[in-house]
């Protein structure tokens, strides 16, 4: 069956988007590069790493089997397959992106030089399917920051070369634009996705690597992205992509398709002679069908029943087979050998990256504009606190000085030991995940490291926590009416803040070790009110517990936290007692806050200097540790 | 260009004869319109007709299409072309607009009633119980739809059937599953979906996009199954999204919308030759489906190519027009456009001023009497027995949801246990005392109502969808709800109390570790029912869950540890009567205290005089937790259970369910 002839109305309406404005890529020049892979097997093992060590189990899956194929330079292939066939693997052993502990044989080759690690991190860019950017920056901006975490060079030569990367993405009409993600209101999915792309592009890559770039696209949005790929592979680069259920006006567009089928090669060729080759096999595609869909298909095993399975697992080992032995694979190698066989000008482009200093001082600036234009957050980190203390002058009014008030000083303190660490916790649960998301990614990219990553989110955060701690603890504290001395209310102020801080902390570590922030949240609300429980002494009094939670007890913050809040409040503080001739039963046990103290927390007042020592080393401390967690955690995800 | 397909093979309507002539049905959509207010007026929204056109928003625009039974449509077109909502407004489901125009069954207008007893509507979302069997979701549905004259044998044969009528033989005892609990595949899980509407043996299936989320074997296969249903005489009309190649050759009839407007309505067939002939040839190697649709859609992305695309499906709709009226020379029978290939001849006996017509009219019912009304009491006691049946049948089958429930209790306990492990009965020990039984009301119960509000919003959408399917009414569904969580209540509420009791070592008196044991079941238990109720009343789960919160913090905050009830300023005051943890907290309180007496050490003594709290009395006295009798505790509590509860049911009764996207 050849494709016959077609008068031109039909794709009159196709093409109409695919016009090219035709001036060049100036200051865009990409080092062109062919892709080849020879042989490729992948496996990985069925256990995690950390398993390993215990069952001395190395068994191992086989992802990829054999994969050869080869991309000549400035041309766009896809990968296809159901899934589970292994195409978003081989994008990632491409992109040197194998899981930890798998095992890779077989070459990679750029113009036909085996690749280093390095060297395929220098000249690729790879889109993953999320699009995880900052929502609230514009196009512009997401760009522009990107070249100066990646470029060093004039201000002026990047500005260029991020307003080439818009033009040429067809963005310029929401360059100023805010990008935008589920919760925030800004650009379109598929304007969102060509972000994505750019922000591999400002650093002119020679191979460009696209994870399901389509999905979650309708069907103008995919065509259109499409078009826009191959007018990319236009100006050199070379692209693959991997892509699931792509529609019949795309298989135009492809220059090579790549058929994967259980990590096997079905097909992998130009895209112009598979009808033919499939044909030649005996397995035509009916004239009115997507053949994209059809030879998927073919290569599919249906595992719905046994009978199916056996009569499609036979027909795809034999579709493998013969295109094993077809000319176009033959064509396939013969390129290879003549890369490999040819001239070796291998130019790697080792660009020189910004230094540090700048790098982090940028990302300072970035999440603070992000944060400035978010309103929800800002009200969030500013009114939240503020609010939990109104919320407690509701209630307290104002602490009186008679024998009821020892109760209520107690309560009251417990309250304010508890809330701004579940309020900064609550913050770093509800803000953190979208900046971690974007960070994971970044740091895959080579942008920056995790430490720098985290001092700079607490370096952007402590402003806005000192600020709401002051409005909080100034209108708690003097509204309430604890003790009137201006030096008790600057402890006052700086415990609640280091509590905040250490909950925003706390929050931040256990979302480097659990994904999801609602099971994350859960596990910090429980830690939390265990340390609130069990060390502030304000329910249950320390000094009585037995011996191993009292040793537990120091390795919680509020064991000290609350130890500086009582001393504090109760140190001098003098009460009333009932008239002589009160009605029976009114009872004076506590005339002066010392004997609380004395009964309660008898060492407190001795160790108020170790106290406050320790909330900033505590607060310290956890800093280090979530630093620690992130870099174990960026090192197990490489 | 010829499109030659199974012509030969599949006849159109093979089994029209062996159908019985009275279920025939035939659908016909005649210049139907659709508009709904663009601003929100749920009252006003029914007189659209009285509000100005530019207030409205046109959906459907002069839509016309004939379906017969035998015969399986499907509305294609592209999103917000109006697809669902034209399947709503024949089905008569659609809510908030207004119709215009006319949808005939037999040539009858159609009624809300009619079409209950007719047609079933299958949705695009599964809402089915994870954890019961397929047969056993396919029972309950025949159990409670089924007229009751049906012997229990002839329900479970209608299950049978419907059973192997949709291939579901080899899992009919395998769970359905969901999201969390693994069981059937998503297509299998479809099937069960569409099997639920199958029970009632109906006349017409309506389905709003059945493959979408199926992969491509999947969705083929079922689509060959809707195939096999409409060939055995009934009527399935479809919404479908992209369908690929291979399932577009299995419809009889399609229609493409585009923007409201009907493109193209006729024969599948037929549809390549039509587009063919007025000018656009589908190309090669081409799915002709999403070629026509994008032909026909109007792309708003770009102000030129708007215009293009505007200015292209004006001159289709023109053309379309055209080639119907020269079809039917002034009749409006879209379904007959075959354009030169394949007229249909017959179907006459089924024109609008055919005599047989009148005939038809009492062939309208159902083969079996009316389903059961929720109105007699027998029937509310026999939905109220299958629906606890299905319940406790539900919750026992999900015991790993149980068992982390049990676990959270058991672990709450202990943990509360283990910090307030063997007090004692120094001066301390009475602070340590209060402490523990405001934890006890205040942590516990704190889970327990998250967890019922998660749970009661996971149910919703089931709930609201059956009763809509008019399975059974809320009075029933409340008390089988409210009856099957209560052993599961009392179980972890055994849990929560015995090993903290112990550990803390509490007056180790039977009678004391009962009156414990009610006052905590109490506190816990209207916690749920403030769930129950809250939940009822906002249908969002993050504002319920928020409101729950902030209602609970209230309660904890004027219960009487954090702040003694004489010192809360007037303003709050009164809060202390409404809150149950108050209550539950004095009456703890009481049990424990009596009875007790304090020791002081020696410095103690010399700085006071005496012990100053020699006697639990004395220490109730400190917390001023003796206002109250525990009876009085006991009756304040039970009022504001029943108040929580008849607030959950006036609320599950009177607001609108309808689970939010």
């Amino acid at each position: 069956m050849k494709v016959g002839t077609t008068n031109s109305v039909e794709y009159e309406f196709y093409e109409k988007a695919g016009e090219d404005d035709g001036d060049d890529f100036a200051p865009y020049v990409v080092n062109r590069k062919a892709v080849s892979v020879e042989g490729l097997h992948y496996s990985v093992p069925l256990y995690p790493s950390w398993k390993l060590g215990l069952s001395r189990n190395c068994a191992s899956r086989n992802i990829l089997n054999n994969v050869t194929l080869h991309v000549p330079d400035g041309t766009l292939m896809a990968i296809m397959g159901n899934s589970g066939s292994g195409k978003t693997s081989l994008l990632d052993v491409l992109a040197n992106r194998a899981v930890a502990g798998s095992k890779v044989k077989g070459e990679i080759m750029l113009n036909g030089t085996e690749c280093t690690p390095g060297m395929m991190k220098h000249s690729s860019g790879y889109v993953l399917q999320h699009d995880r950017m900052l929502p609230n920056l514009t196009v512009w901006e997401t760009l522009m920051f990107v070249s100066h975490f990646t470029l060093n060079e004039k201000e002026s030569s990047k500005e260029e070369r991020v307003q080439t990367v818009i033009d040429k993405l067809g963005l310029s009409h929401v360059t100023d634009t805010r990008v935008g993600n589920e919760h925030t209101r800004g650009l379109s999915g598929g304007e969102r996705r060509r972000v994505s792309i750019g922000v591999q592009l400002v650093n002119a890559p020679s191979v460009l690597l696209l994870d399901e770039p389509t999905t979650g696209l309708d069907s103008f949005a995919a065509h259109n992205l499409v078009l826009l790929l191959k007018r990319i592979a236009g100006f050199g680069v070379t692209i693959l992509l991997t892509i699931h259920q792509p529609r019949s006006d795309m298989f135009r567009l492809f220059d090579g398709i790549t058929i994967l089928s259980s990590g096997e090669l079905v097909y992998s060729g130009p895209a112009r002679a598979m009808v033919q080759h499939f044909n030649s096999l005996g397995y035509p595609c009916p004239l009115y069908a997507n053949p994209l869909d059809h030879y998927v298909d073919l290569g599919t095993i249906d595992y719905r029943s046994e009978s199916t399975q056996l009569k499609t697992s036979d027909s795809v080992e034999s579709l493998k087979k013969s295109f094993m032995e077809s000319a176009i694979h033959s064509e396939t190698q013969k390129q290879i050998q003549y890369w490999k066989s040819g001239p070796r000008e291998n130019v790697v482009f080792y660009r020189t990256k910004a230094n540090k200093h700048e790098i982090m001082r940028r990302m300072i600036q970035r999440l603070q504009l992000n944060l400035s234009r978010d309103s929800s957050a800002l009200t969030m980190r500013l009114s939240q606190l503020f609010l939990f203390g109104f919320f407690m002058f509701a209630f307290f009014f104002r602490i009186g000085s008679n024998q009821n008030s020892m109760q209520d000083r107690v309560g009251f303190l417990y309250e304010i030991s508890c809330g701004p660490i579940f309020i900064g916790m609550f913050n770093a649960i509800a803000l953190f995940p979208t900046m971690r998301d974007m960070h994971y990614r970044e740091s895959r990219d080579g942008f920056y490291n995790s430490w720098m990553f985290l001092c700079t989110y607490i370096a952007h955060v402590v402003p806005f926590a000192m600020l709401a701690s002051v409005i909080f603890a100034t209108f708690t504290y003097w509204a309430i009416g604890l003790n009137p001395q201006v030096v008790r209310f600057v402890f006052f102020y700086f415990n609640s803040l280091l509590l905040h801080l250490a909950g925003e902390l706390i929050g931040i570590g256990m979302l480097g070790m659990i994904g999801d922030p609602t099971l994350a949240n859960s596990v910090c609300a429980l830690i939390i009110s265990i340390s609130c429980l069990l060390a502030s002494g304000l329910v249950r009094s320390v000094e009585s517990l037995p011996t191993f939670l009292h040793l537990l007890s120091y390795l919680m913050i509020h064991k000290y936290a609350s130890e500086l809040f009582v001393v504090n409040e109760y140190s001098g503080l003098e009460l009333d007692c009932p008239q002589q001739g009160a009605p029976e039963g009114e009872m004076c046990i506590f005339p002066k806050g010392d004997i609380y103290l004395e009964q309660y927390y008898p060492n407190a007042i001795k160790n108020f200097d170790r106290n406050c020592a320790v909330m900033w080393f505590y607060t310290l401390a956890l800093f280090a540790l979530v630093i620690g967690i992130f870099q174990v955690r960026t090192k197990v995800l490489h | 260009m010829r499109y030659e397909r199974q012509d030969t093979e599949t006849p159109l309507e093979p089994v029209e004869q062996i159908a019985e002539e009275k279920s025939k049905k035939k659908v016909h959509v005649r210049h139907l319109f659709y508009k709904v207010p663009l601003s929100q007026q749920p009252l006003r929204s029914i007189e659209c007709s009285n509000i100005r056109d530019e207030e409205c928003k046109h959906i459907l625009k002069d839509v016309s299409l004939t379906v017969k039974s035998g015969q399986m449509l499907a509305i294609l077109g592209g999103s917000g072309s109006g697809k669902t909502t034209l399947l709503d407004v024949i089905a008569n489901r659609h809510e908030g607009g207004f119709v215009e125009g006319e949808v005939l069954i037999n040539n009858k207008m159609r009624t809300k009633e009619m079409m209950k007893e007719i047609s079933a509507y299958v949705r695009q979302d599964d809402y089915l119980l994870p954890n019961l069997s397929v047969r056993e979701t396919l029972l309950f549905v025949a159990e409670l739809k089924l007229p009751s004259s049906y012997s229990k044998e002839k329900k479970i044969d209608r299950v049978n059937s419907v059973l192997s009528e949709l291939g579901l033989r080899h899992v009919c005892n395998s769970k359905v599953g969901g999201e969390e609990v693994r069981g059937c595949s998503g297509g299998e899980r479809r099937r069960v979906s569409i099997g639920v509407q199958m029970l009632m043996d109906p006349h017409i299936l309506f389905l709003d996009e059945p493959t979408s989320g199926l992969d491509s074997f999947t969705a083929h296969h079922l689509i060959v199954t809707m195939s096999e249903l409409a060939k055995s005489g009934r009527t399935v009309i479809l919404t479908i999204h992209q369908p690929r190649s291979d399932i577009f050759e299995l419809f009889d009839l399609m229609t493409i919308l585009s923007d409201g407007h009907v493109v193209y309505a006729g024969q599948a067939r037929a549809m390549l030759d039509y587009f063919t002939l007025i000018g656009y040839p589908c190309p090669p190697l081409t799915n002709p489906c999403d070629f026509y649709i994008d032909l026909t859609t109007i792309d708003h992305r770009h102000k030129e190519n708007e215009a293009v695309s505007k200015e292209r499906l004006n001159k289709l709709l023109k053309l379309f027009q055209e080639a119907i009226s020269e079809v039917t020379s002034g009749m409006y029978t879209t379904a007959k456009i075959s354009l030169g290939s394949s007229v249909e001849s017959e179907s006459d006996s089924f024109s609008r001023n055919s005599p047989s017509l009148t005939d038809a009219d009492s062939g309208l019912g159902i083969t079996f009497d009316q389903p059961p009304k929720g109105s007699d009491s027998k029937s509310l006691i026999n939905q109220f027995r299958i629906l606890i049946v299905r319940a406790f049948k539900n919750e026992l089958k999900g015991y790993s949801s149980l068992l982390i429930q049990a676990i959270e209790a058991l672990f709450m306990s202990v943990m509360i246990g283990c910090i307030f492990i063997n007090l004692g009965f120094d001066q301390i020990s009475v602070r340590d005392r209060v402490g523990l039984f405001f934890i006890m009301g205040g942590l516990y119960p704190f889970i327990v109502i998250l967890d019922t509000i998660a749970k009661f919003n996971a149910e919703r959408e089931i709930f609201y969808r059956e009763m809509e399917d008019g399975l059974y009414t809320t009075g029933p569904y409340f008390f089988s709800k409210v009856l099957s969580t209560l052993p599961f209540h009392t179980a972890f509420l055994v849990l929560y109390t015995v090993p903290m009791y112990w550990l803390a070592g509490l007056q180790p008196k039977l009678g004391k570790f009962l009156g414990n044991c009610l006052y905590t079941y109490m506190a816990v238990y209207s916690s749920r029912c403030m769930a129950m109720a809250i939940s009822a009343a906002l249908t969002n789960f993050q504002v319920a869950a928020f409101v729950a919160n902030l209602l609970f913090t209230v309660f904890l905050l004027s219960s009487g540890f954090i702040i003694n009830l004489e010192s809360l300023w007037l303003g709050v005051r009164w809060l202390k009567w409404t809150s149950y943890l108050k209550w539950s907290f004095q009456a703890l309180n009481q049990i424990e205290f009596h009875g007790l007496e304090f020791s002081c050490n020696d410095s103690m003594v010399q700085m006071y005089g005496e012990c100053p709290i020699s006697n639990g009395t004395v220490a109730l006295k400190s917390y001023d937790l003796d206002k109250e009798s525990l009876g009085e505790c006991f009756s304040a509590l039970f009022g504001i259970i029943c108040l929580f509860l008849l607030l959950s049911f006036l609320f599950l009764k009177f607001v609108n369910q309808k689970p939010k996207k």
